[in-house]
């Protein structure tokens, strides 16, 4: 068995319960790998929804909630307010991130949390049998549009900047290692820090949106999609049409977070507060 | 070099690359590919994620049916990682020695 799976993961689970090349899994090892190097197993809680990308928190052997649909960014504040001292770390996928969990997703990057959330972008409901996603592409064919989407897909992380999110990154599954990476710088950002990683979904989205359900053609596509930064700031606007720009998309530093206002709020005006309150603060 | 040879649940290949560096000075470096046979899909993430061409579909078949790949050109192996990185199920070890 691999060194960190057999470190980290509950063996118990294994394998991994995703179809065979999805990239799900590519983020468990990525993540894992980020872990790995901050050493911090001990002090980070993951939450999740519901979604093939909710079970990756589930393989690690570290204090995790598997909440309501939609409802993982909730519980990571109210965990992370109860307990400043954690890493707390969201999946989520894009229907339960921009789609039933929309709401949450836009009032936590606009309280600037200090949470990390990572939304796998397969571009369909994948687990509940493809139906269409806020992302699913303009014409993609799905379970629930047979004509093709009459919809034009959110972009995730234009909405997390506009609403306050002060880290916001974009990856593939074709670049697990810049995923540690940004995993890392995210982890250490003071702040809500935003990751979307674009996967590949051969059973769901390969199928019906892209017409095949190989796992190589699938990274493939994704491979090709993907334009770096400083590549795309050259480019013409035609010229990325049906590309999606990779990278460390936003950075600020010194955006107030919400956990030290609101201690800090406790500390200043503490004389009404229960014991606990006080003790806390 | 030793040829791939199944262990158990793994399938291993070990092979002995020769580096000859600016010194001149001949140093051996040792590599092993492990796929576990338990942990594997099928799904050629690894195959394709080579730049070197070192894997290849072998006619093996895991635990959950499919064929798993294995080592068949383990002298181009740079030890770039990129099969171990990719790799969703954890399925792939590369080490030195």
């Amino acid at each position: 068995m691999h060194p960190l799976a057999e470190k980290y993961l509950r063996r118990r689970a294994l394998p991994q319960f995703f179809c065979p090349g999805c990239g799900d899994g590519t983020i468990v090892s990525a993540l894992m790998r980020a872990i790995d190097d901050l050493g911090i197993i001990d002090r980070v809680a993951f939450t999740s929804g519901i979604g093939c990308s909710a079970w990756i928190p589930v393989f690690v052997n570290a204090d995790i909630i598997h909440s309501m649909h939609g409802r993982a960014i909730p519980v990571a504040t109210a965990l992370k307010l109860t307990d400043p001292s954690r890493k707390v770390v969201v999946f989520a996928g894009d229907g339960d991130c921009v789609g039933i969990g929309g709401n949450h997703f836009i009032h936590a990057a606009r309280r600037n949390v200090d949470l990390t959330v990572v939304m796998v972008n397969n571009a369909i409901y994948g687990m509940t049998g493809g139906q269409t996603a806020p992302t699913t592409p303009h014409r993609g064919m799905t379970k629930t549009t047979p004509l093709g989407n009459a919809e034009f897909p959110f972009d995730a992380c234009e909405l997390a900047k506009a609403a306050g999110a002060t880290y916001v990154a974009r990856w593939t599954t074709a670049h697990p290692r810049q995923i540690t990476t940004a995993l890392k710088e995210a982890i250490g950002h003071k702040g809500f820090a935003f990751i979307e990683v674009l996967s590949q979904c051969p059973t769901q989205s390969g199928r019906l949106i892209y017409g095949s359900g190989d796992p190589v053609e699938a990274f493939k596509r994704v491979k090709e999609m993907a334009v770096p930064l400083a590549k795309a700031k050259g480019m013409a606007a035609a010229e990325l049409a049906g590309k999606v720009v990779v990278g460390k998309l936003h950075q600020v530093e010194g955006r107030p977070e919400l956990c030290d206002e609101v201690y800090a709020l406790m500390k200043e005006q503490g004389e009404g507060l229960s014991a606990e309150a006080k003790l806390v603060s | 070099m030793m040829g791939p040879a199944s262990q158990g649940s793994a399938l291993r290949t070990r092979s002995v690359i020769r580096i000859q560096d600016h010194d001149l000075r001949e140093v051996f470096a040792v590599v092993t590919i492990t796929v576990d046979k338990e942990m594997c899909k099928g799904c050629n993430l690894c195959i394709v994620s080579c730049p070197k061409a070192v894997l290849a579909v072998s006619q093996e078949r895991g635990k959950a049916g499919f064929l798993v790949p294995e080592a068949t050109n383990p002298k181009a192996c740079t030890k770039c990682k990129n099969c171990e990185v990719i790799c969703p199920d954890f399925a792939i070890v590369v080490e030195e020695g």
